[in-house]
């Protein structure tokens, strides 16, 4: 699954950045396989999506989140 | 005095670094211009201990590798080597966001650039409850470590004794390839692990997710925007009035004072209708950027910005543009000038050329004065149904009609300007933080600054080119005497009936020929000029204008000269040409050349052309 289909809150682990631009960057704001992230909300019309991920929160697009597959984490 | 040290900050952007820069040079500083890019290069001064520090501020950066333009100049700045190279960098950290504010530190160490690591804002990390061990940091990275804030003045005496302690150091930056994000991610864990430790858990603070529940509400959220969109142009209207009204009132009686005093002659008539007008155009426009630039200054600073521009996102793109879109077009409205100084704010290149290049087909409030004369020569003062004023709905049609021009070029102009936007959007959101007074009125002044310096050159020379094609003829040229030029003899009146043949289709006569001719730097000049064109003394009386025009006729085929074709494409032809030598000014500021500026007077004008031939021809 990738990340425009995951729940809002649910918390899920990196697997692949498919577009290689979108990984570069990513990477640069510590996001990249093995870690952990989740939706913490979206803009009004679904898009764009904020990302949180290590205490750093991240404005994207739906269209470059369909690049990110995820797995989801079980709920605590 | 010693020789000079250069020094540089770099960091993220949001991480405090312009406050901390402000906090070291005062207002000892200066912008650079940098063409085609949204970022600025700020340089200044400071003396201490007998030794005069150069600082560069570098524009906030993620990450060295570069991928636009603008993060091509902030990654050159840190990665030069030579004469021009700064000896020794600040990097200024957000102390609430080690993870995230260390990478690029990490970064900058790996290739070798001399570094003193500041974190920023360290009382607020204490207050979160966040313990940074310093002195452990220092040991661990090698680098000396000093905890700053640089907004409650905190940490910058130290850091001033630090720089003048640290020996400049030769540059041995190392040309080799940088670590891969993932190994810098594992030593900053590494790091993150052994100097710092959490009294509790707090991730984001619990005050902006609170507030950022309504800010991106699906419906409050839209309501606040709005809502402070239209507090913030009432103000940048109505409060910005009264100083412009000072400034106008100071021109006049200054102009009466000289017009007293001066001896008459040319000094005299340069001055009183050459310069003055010139620096006040210059003046007028300043109230306006400093109100606008107080409220964009909140806006950005306090963080609400990026959740505005998350909001309209969505919408912008419809005609292919981003978020960051919204602010410039709304405040076009009031003036093309400082809505285009605030396309700064867009990071893609692309995006912000479009919006420069429509929003002066935004009927800005200097379109008014002329757009009141025209609708009240063709439109009664009567309510149509009993309610609407005739005169305010084509008011209101021709506000609409400019929004929706802007809003159609933008959509041609994607097509047209079809670079490959390969950059995926990624905004970071901060937290929620209170402006504070001191940011906001640096950036006032600035923006102030740079407007007069930069666009005022032109603006006053072009006045003066102005009045002299205006007061001086074909018959000053010849040595023999000749009663004084009248605008009509003038090459400003010469150039009227030049252009005749060319307006002519549009309904228009030479006179209106000398009003477009003169009011090409200035719209708002329309309604003097014709006051002047028809001999009326009193130019502020509307009125009088009103009916000497209503009842000018043409003297060949008895028609009245205003009637209703001429008129309305008077009105699309003010509505859409680009009449405003300080937009000029601006653009070519901004753009670093003649070239956009050019292309969109050009365009503006056959679409005012061909427009107002339509409307000529039709009615």
């Amino acid at each position: 699954m990738n990340l425009a289909e995951l729940e809002i809150g649910r918390m899920a682990k990196i697997l692949e950045v498919k577009q290689a631009d979108l990984a570069n960057k990513l990477k640069e704001f510590g996001i990249f396989k093995g870690v952990q992230v989740r939706i913490l909300r979206a803009a009004p019309s679904g898009c764009p999506l904020v990302l949180e991920s290590g205490g750093m929160q991240l404005g994207l697009r739906k269209e470059d989140a369909v690049f990110v597959n995820i797995a989801k984490l079980e709920q605590v | 005095m010693s020789k000079s040290k250069r020094i540089a900050l770099a960091g993220n952007p949001n991480g405090g670094k312009s406050s901390l820069f402000n906090a070291l040079t005062g207002l000892n500083q200066k912008t650079g211009n940098l063409p085609g890019v949204t970022v600025e290069k700020k340089s200044g001064s400071y003396t201490y201990e007998n030794e005069k520090v150069d600082v560069t501020d570098v524009p906030g950066l993620y990450s060295l590798i570069a991928r636009s333009p603008d993060e091509l100049i902030s990654s050159n700045l840190i990665l030069q080597t030579g004469p021009e190279a700064p000896e020794l960098f600040v990097y200024v950290a957000d102390a609430t966001q080690l993870r995230k504010s260390l990478f690029l530190f990490l970064q900058m160490k790996a290739a070798g650039c001399p570094l003193i690591l500041t974190l920023n804002m360290s009382d607020l990390a204490l207050e979160r409850g966040i313990r940074i061990d310093t002195l452990k940091m220092e040991e661990f990275l090698g680098i000396p470590v000093l905890p700053v804030s640089a907004l409650k003045r905190k940490g910058i005496q130290e850091l001033k004794a630090l720089i003048h302690e640290t020996e400049p150091e030769t540059q041995t930056k190392a040309d080799q390839q940088l670590p891969e994000p993932e190994q810098i991610f594992e030593q900053i864990d590494q790091v993150m692990v052994e100097c710092i430790s959490w009294d509790q858990k707090l991730a984001f603070t619990s005050r902006s997710e609170k507030f950022d529940k309504w800010a991106m509400h699906p419906f409050i959220g839209y309501a606040l925007f709005f809502a402070f969109l239209f507090l913030m142009f009432q103000a940048v209207f109505s409060l910005a009035e009264f100083p412009m009204t000072w400034i106008e009132t100071a021109f006049i009686s200054l102009g009466e004072t000289l017009q007293s005093s001066l001896p008459e002659g040319p000094v005299r008539s340069l001055t009183i209708h050459g310069i003055l007008p010139g620096l006040s155009g210059v003046l007028m426009f300043l109230p306006q950027i400093a109100f606008l630039f107080f409220f964009l200054a909140i806006l950005e600073d306090s963080g609400y910005m990026v959740r505005a521009t998350l909001l309209m996102d969505r919408v912008m793109r419809r005609v292919g543009l981003n978020g960051r879109s919204v602010i410039p077009l709304i405040s076009g409205f009031a003036c093309a000038i400082p809505a285009i100084m605030s396309t700064r704010t867009i990071g893609n290149p692309r995006d912000r050329l479009i919006t420069m290049l429509i929003t002066p087909l935004i009927s800005c409030s200097a379109r008014l004065p002329v757009f009141i004369l025209l609708v009240s020569l063709l439109l009664p003062d009567e309510k149509w149904l009993g309610i609407f004023n005739y005169q305010g709905l084509a008011l209101t049609a021709l506000y609409l009609l400019g929004f929706l021009s802007a809003f159609g070029t933008a959509l041609v102009l994607n097509k047209g300007i079809k670079v490959k936007n390969v950059n995926p959007f990624l905004m970071e959101i901060p937290e929620y933080r209170f402006p504070h007074w001191r940011q906001v009125g640096m950036q006032i002044y600035e923006k102030c600054k740079s407007f007069v310096s930069e666009a005022g050159k032109i603006i006053l020379g072009i006045s003066i080119i102005l009045w002299a094609l205006s007061s001086y003829g074909p018959a000053d040229l010849s040595s023999a005497p000749h009663e004084e030029t009248t605008l009509e003899e003038s090459f400003a009146g010469k150039a009227g009936k030049f252009i005749e043949p060319v307006i002519a289709p549009l309904g228009y006569d030479w006179k209106i020929g000398i009003a477009i001719i003169s009011s090409f730097a200035a719209r708002e000049v329309f309604v003097g000029s014709m006051a002047t064109i028809y001999h009326i003394e009193d130019e502020e009386d509307m009125k009088r204008i009103k009916d000497r025009l209503s009842q000018e006729v043409n003297p060949e085929t008895g028609e009245k000269v205003f009637g209703t074709g001429t008129l309305v494409s008077l009105l699309l032809f003010y509505l859409f040409a680009l009449q405003c030598v300080s937009t000029l000014a601006v653009m070519r500021k901004e753009t670093g050349g003649w070239k956009w500026p050019m292309i969109q007077f050009a365009f503006m004008g056959i679409l005012a052309y061909c427009s107002a031939l339509l409307a000529n021809q039709l009615l």
